[in-house]
């Protein structure tokens, strides 16, 4: 048994102790995802504690068939959308299928930016761009995959994702001049 | 993957951000509130397996009864009544051991030869035992019918109603020997199974006579360093009728609206319960079952008690008389009216009598015992989500008590099986809810029943 093994277990005991460490452990990386997908810091801490309770009484489901850190970003990403879904905002980006924007970009400047400013750059996106472009760029989703995790079509989140980085090229210009 | 969603990926994928503080005591909270949820559940997860395990038993004696009933004609035992008499000569003699009714019983109860027109089970008398499927038929005489006569009353039809058979006359194929509807009753015990759901107004029956002077030699002992205008004696406030403070302003208090208060205003409950029965004779059976009960009431208080290291505020009865918190400071304030709910499962024992109308209609009396299990008592402050939860292992309310019950109730067939049921109710706690020596809580409630009863033989 290893550790993530171990530390599962003692959670499922319900181990106060252990349920702090999974959380000392894993909290910072899934404060990170929380972070990228949501507007400002109130609501990712809002969903992170939302995730850890999901995470706490969906435990026992895990079956280590792929690494704790993998189905705990997961969740932490899942929730994240969920709590998108339900902004009323959200339904906006859908309309926008077909929206063709140059996807020729100068990127070489994301050198340049401190992670902190690329994180409050994502932020700055709208809803569904900020979304699908966490999902594709950053955790390495398909487009057909992103179409189903958010019940658009294909083409909704190709379009989606070029918007994002057409937004993020001018961004990333205007501060680098 | 292109080049700079790679750059994207290396930069964010693994970035670690620590979460503030506020963020895990949230979680610790909300586990703690699941673990408390989790604990408060498990009574009614073993009510609900109970019900089910009763359901279950009475499903498993139902089935094989209809199974048997479907594959055989109505096996006959006894007659218990007839509305007329007429007597049938034989001149054989009844053997015991094919009658379920003997016929040296028969014999005693009956002279031989005599009519009785009664409708009674005593005294009906023309056809006294018919065992269809052992066909024996035992005159008043004590004799048996004779055989053509049996052969006739094999042919006969039955229709099965509740836990009898009735025997109509356009069907009846030997004139003369059994009387129009007659009768028959079956030696099988009529068992039932009940649910039903009542509301009630609800009187949570709290007595305190020591209420006011507890109050004030708390206030007292609360407030007599630092403020020595305060009466220091006396059943009465301690607060004085006028006082100038510091700045020279003048504060003019009632000494009406001073006295301290906790009234347990009546409220509502409602009750949801499975009981299993059976009836033991034709008229009495013997009633278990299992209760769920939620009752709620609104209470009044000025009198407070407070935790000085924490700020925590409660009403003088949670904290003195639930919490024993005797070192909690107190005072005397405004009014403030809080939710009281409570949460209990009651498992009652009753004796059941009941009365047949006619062939639609039965009246029922019930009487007996519960004994009560108090699960949680939540108190809620007017306009705050916020609650208070108290369970007998924290606080002194007793982990169970006693209280009687009966009822009265009316029940119309609804078909071979099924019976709905309405009527009235009423409990009284025979013991006080808390273990406290000055406070007695003794509920009792009084309101209407709904229900619906599936009986079997």
């Amino acid at each position: 048994m290893n550790r993530d093994q171990a530390l599962v277990q003692a959670c499922l005991q319900q181990d106060r102790t252990a349920q702090r460490t999974l959380y000392e452990q894993y909290g910072g990386k899934l404060f990170a995802i929380t972070l990228r997908y949501m507007k400002n810091r109130e609501e990712a801490e809002d969903v992170l504690q939302e995730v850890w309770i999901r995470i706490f009484s969906h435990l026992d489901s895990f079956r280590f068939d792929c690494p704790l850190e993998a189905w705990l970003k997961r969740i932490a990403i899942n929730t994240a959308i969920r709590a998108l879904q339900k902004q009323p905002q959200w339904k906006n980006f859908l309309d926008t299928d077909g929206l063709e924007i140059s996807t020729h970009h100068e990127m070489s400047a994301l050198d340049l930016l401190s992670v902190e400013e690329l994180r409050s750059l994502i932020q700055q996106l709208p809803d569904g761009c900020q979304t699908i472009f966490n999902l594709y760029a950053v955790e390495g989703y398909k487009h057909h995959e992103i179409a189903t995790l958010l019940g658009i079509t294909e083409g909704t989140s190709k379009s989606q994702y070029s918007r994002a980085k057409a937004l993020l090229q001018k961004e990333i210009k205007s501060i680098s001049n | 993957m292109a080049a700079e969603e790679e750059l994207w990926r290396k930069r964010l994928l693994d970035e670690e951000v620590t979460p503030p503080a506020s963020v895990w005591q949230g979680i610790e909270a909300e586990l703690d509130r699941s673990k408390r949820r989790k604990g408060f559940f498990w009574l009614f997860r073993i009510g609900g397996g109970i019900a089910a395990v009763l359901t279950l038993v009475g499903l498993g004696v139902w089935l094989p009864e209809v199974i048997r009933s479907s594959a055989d004609s109505p096996k006959v035992d006894a007659v218990v009544s007839s509305s007329e008499a007429k007597d049938y000569p034989s001149t054989d003699r009844a053997p015991r051991s094919t009658s379920p009714l003997s016929a040296e019983r028969v014999a005693s109860r009956h002279g031989v030869g005599r009519q009785y027109p009664s409708r009674s089970v005593e005294k009906s008398t023309v056809v006294e035992v018919i065992a269809a499927s052992q066909p024996t038929s035992i005159l008043s005489s004590g004799h048996l019918a004779n055989p053509d006569v049996i052969a006739s009353l094999e042919n006969l039809e039955f229709r099965w109603y509740k836990n009898r058979f009735q025997w109509n006359r356009p069907r009846l194929a030997v004139p003369s020997f059994a009387a129009e509807n007659t009768e028959v009753k079956s030696n099988t015990t009529e068992k039932y199974l009940a649910f039903q759901t009542s509301g009630a107004p609800f009187q949570p029956g709290v007595q305190w006579p020591s209420l006011a002077q507890d109050a004030f030699a708390a206030v007292r002992e609360t407030l007599q360093d630092d403020m020595p205008f305060f009466s220091t004696s006396g059943n009465r406030s301690p607060l004085p009728v006028e006082r100038v403070d510091e700045m020279g302003i003048a504060s003019v208090y009632d000494p009406n609206s001073l006295r301290p208060e906790q009234s347990f205003e009546s409220g509502w409950v409602m009750q949801w319960s499975t009981n299993f029965g059976w009836f033991l004779t034709e008229r009495w059976g013997v009633e278990v079952g299992l209760r769920y009960i939620q009752g709620a009431n609104s209470t009044q208080s000025n009198v407070f008690s407070w935790n000085t290291q924490t700020a925590e505020t409660q009403t003088f009865f949670e904290a003195t008389v639930l919490q024993n918190k005797v070192q909690n400071a107190s005072i005397i304030a405004s009014r403030e009216s809080l939710q009281s709910r409570y949460h209990l499962v009651s498992l009652p024992v009753q004796a059941v009598y009941r009365i047949p109308l006619n062939s639609s209609w039965e009246i029922a009396a019930s009487g007996g015992f519960a004994l009560d299990k108090m699960v949680v008592n939540q108190w809620t402050w007017a306009n705050q989500s916020t609650e208070q939860i108290y369970r007998p292992e924290e606080s002194s309310y007793r982990p169970a008590s006693v209280s009687a019950l009966g009822g009265v109730r009316a029940g119309r067939s609804l078909g071979t099986h099924w019976q709905a049921n309405a009527g009235i109710f009423t409990q009284y706690a025979m013991s006080s809810w808390l273990s406290s020596e000055q406070v007695s809580m003794r509920p009792h409630q009084w309101g209407g029943q709904l229900g619906i009863t599936y009986r079997w033989p």
